[in-house]
């Protein structure tokens, strides 16, 4: 599914402030496989799974997913690939508050040109997954902590993605919410969906749900 | 001197910034061109890559204003005619010594090459590995090369552009006094033909690849 190969990131390229923040990464992750990027701050997770999503690009490596060589997609297909396979779940949201949910969750859909009814029928099936249909028509600003990353979890899915990308998704949590996340990583898997978290959260340690623990650390990998 | 009439400078100053943009685009395309390996994964092919990105940004830029500077080129010649004795319009102008008629090949030549140039990285933005990237990097360095030998011309021809010999009239071009050739500026039917099949094909090019 996601094959990595050899990949570095060198922040500030050819600059004096340059900086390597991946180390030679090789990763193999396979279809509906669940698997937490373990680190401290600063190990390089957040750019591990920002070179996964293409939103940035490595300095030398390959990232392949279902064969194809992701890492070099000229950047108008790099945003395609995005929306046609990749859900992203942030630390800090990144909604919209002065939105209502619903429309919040629409948004992934309204910029692919799909029809207006089965927009509402895809997010109404992403909100019943996430546990926030009963706050469709509020706006983002009004709801917990909680509630909010429900949505983002809502937006992530509703396009359908095979991979979702969670970054420090327990971050901006309390230990209730925090394990009601881990429970929808069991929804996730019943969708086949293939999940990268990065975390530094020891909650994720030991799951039955996470098929792998990969560590990390000053941006190499010290156990897979 | 004919170098000193605003339309001219203007003309000549826009030239030579586009110019030496190009030639900033040619060198990186050439240096771009030599280390180019697409299927590599190496931290030249990333940097490679990035660059291009530029370059094309660029190459698009200059070859899109150069379009724009036909027009301009002719209107400069036509606003001379006032200038050139016994020139009544820019067909006289263009005659009036002996690098005029080749340029002005050179300039209709150019513009079917950046048309193509045009189409080609349309096409290659289109798919996702490239596919015509070096045909297209090779095609701006052919266009370079002639966009610096016209730019030589053009300072040539503005150059030595008589302004107290008459030249030819339109009239005379254009054969209303009988004797003058039948066709604006100085075609025969060879080359018109030449230039009607240029346009053709490119029209059917720009179809197919639609
Ligand atoms: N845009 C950037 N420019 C320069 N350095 C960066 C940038 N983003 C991250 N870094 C550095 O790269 C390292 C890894 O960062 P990050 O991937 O965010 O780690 P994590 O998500 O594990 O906390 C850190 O030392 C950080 O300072
Ligand atoms: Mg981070």
């Amino acid at each position: 599914m996601i094959h990595i190969e050899h990949l570095n990131k060198v922040y500030n390229e050819n600059a004096a402030n340059a900086y390597t923040a991946l180390h030679d990464i090789n990763l193999h992750i396979r279809p509906a496989e669940t698997v937490v990027l373990k680190g401290v701050s600063g190990s390089g997770k957040s750019t591990l799974l920002s070179i996964i999503a293409t939103l940035i690009k490595p300095s030398s490596g390959e990232l392949v997913v279902d064969g194809e060589q992701i890492a070099k997609l000229p950047d108008t297909h790099a945003s395609h690939f995005r929306n046609a396979h990749i859900g992203f779940i942030f630390q800090a949201f990144n909604l919209f508050d002065e939105l209502s949910v619903k429309d919040n969750i629409a948004l992934p859909l309204i910029v692919t040109g799909m029809s207006q009814k089965s927009i509402d029928e895809k997010v109404q099936q992403a909100m019943k997954i996430a546990h926030i249909s009963h706050k469709q028509d509020q706006s983002v600003q009004n709801l917990s902590g909680g509630e909010k990353q429900r949505c983002a979890i809502a937006r992530a899915l509703v396009h359908e993605p095979k991979i979702i990308l969670c970054d420090e998704p327990t971050a901006n949590l309390d230990r209730e919410n925090s394990l009601k996340f881990i429970e929808t990583l069991k929804q996730f898997k019943a969708l086949g969906k293939t999940v990268v978290i990065a975390t530094h959260d020891p909650l994720f340690d030991g799951l039955e749900s996470v098929d792998r623990t990969i560590v990390i650390e000053n941006g190499k990998i010290t156990s897979s | 001197m004919i170098l000193l009439s605003n339309e001219v400078i203007i003309f000549l100053f826009v030239e030579a910034l586009l110019l030496l943009l190009q030639g900033i685009a040619f060198v990186n395309a050439v240096g771009i061109l030599s280390r180019w390996d697409f299927a590599a994964s190496t931290a030249l092919q990333y940097r490679l890559e990035k660059r291009a990105y530029l370059v094309v940004l660029i190459i698009l830029f200059t070859l899109g204003f150069k379009m724009l500077l036909l027009p301009y080129f002719s209107y400069t010649i036509d606003q001379l005619s006032s200038i050139v004795p016994g020139a009544m319009c820019g067909a006289g102008v263009i005659s009036a010594n002996e690098y005029g008629p080749p340029l002005l090949s050179l300039k209709v030549l150019i513009v079917f090459l950046t048309g193509s140039w045009l189409i080609l990285n349309a096409e290659d933005i289109k798919a996702s590995s490239y596919p015509y990237f070096k045909a297209k990097f090779w095609l701006f360095i052919i266009i370079f090369i002639l966009v610096a030998v016209e730019s030589v011309l053009d300072v040539l021809y503005l150059v030595n552009i008589p302004t107290g010999d008459p030249v030819s009239c339109c009239s005379t071009i254009y054969g209303a006094a009988g004797s003058g050739e039948p066709l604006p500026f100085g075609l025969d039917i060879f080359r018109l033909l030449i230039l009607f099949y240029l346009i053709y094909a490119l029209i059917l090019a720009a179809s197919f690849f639609r």
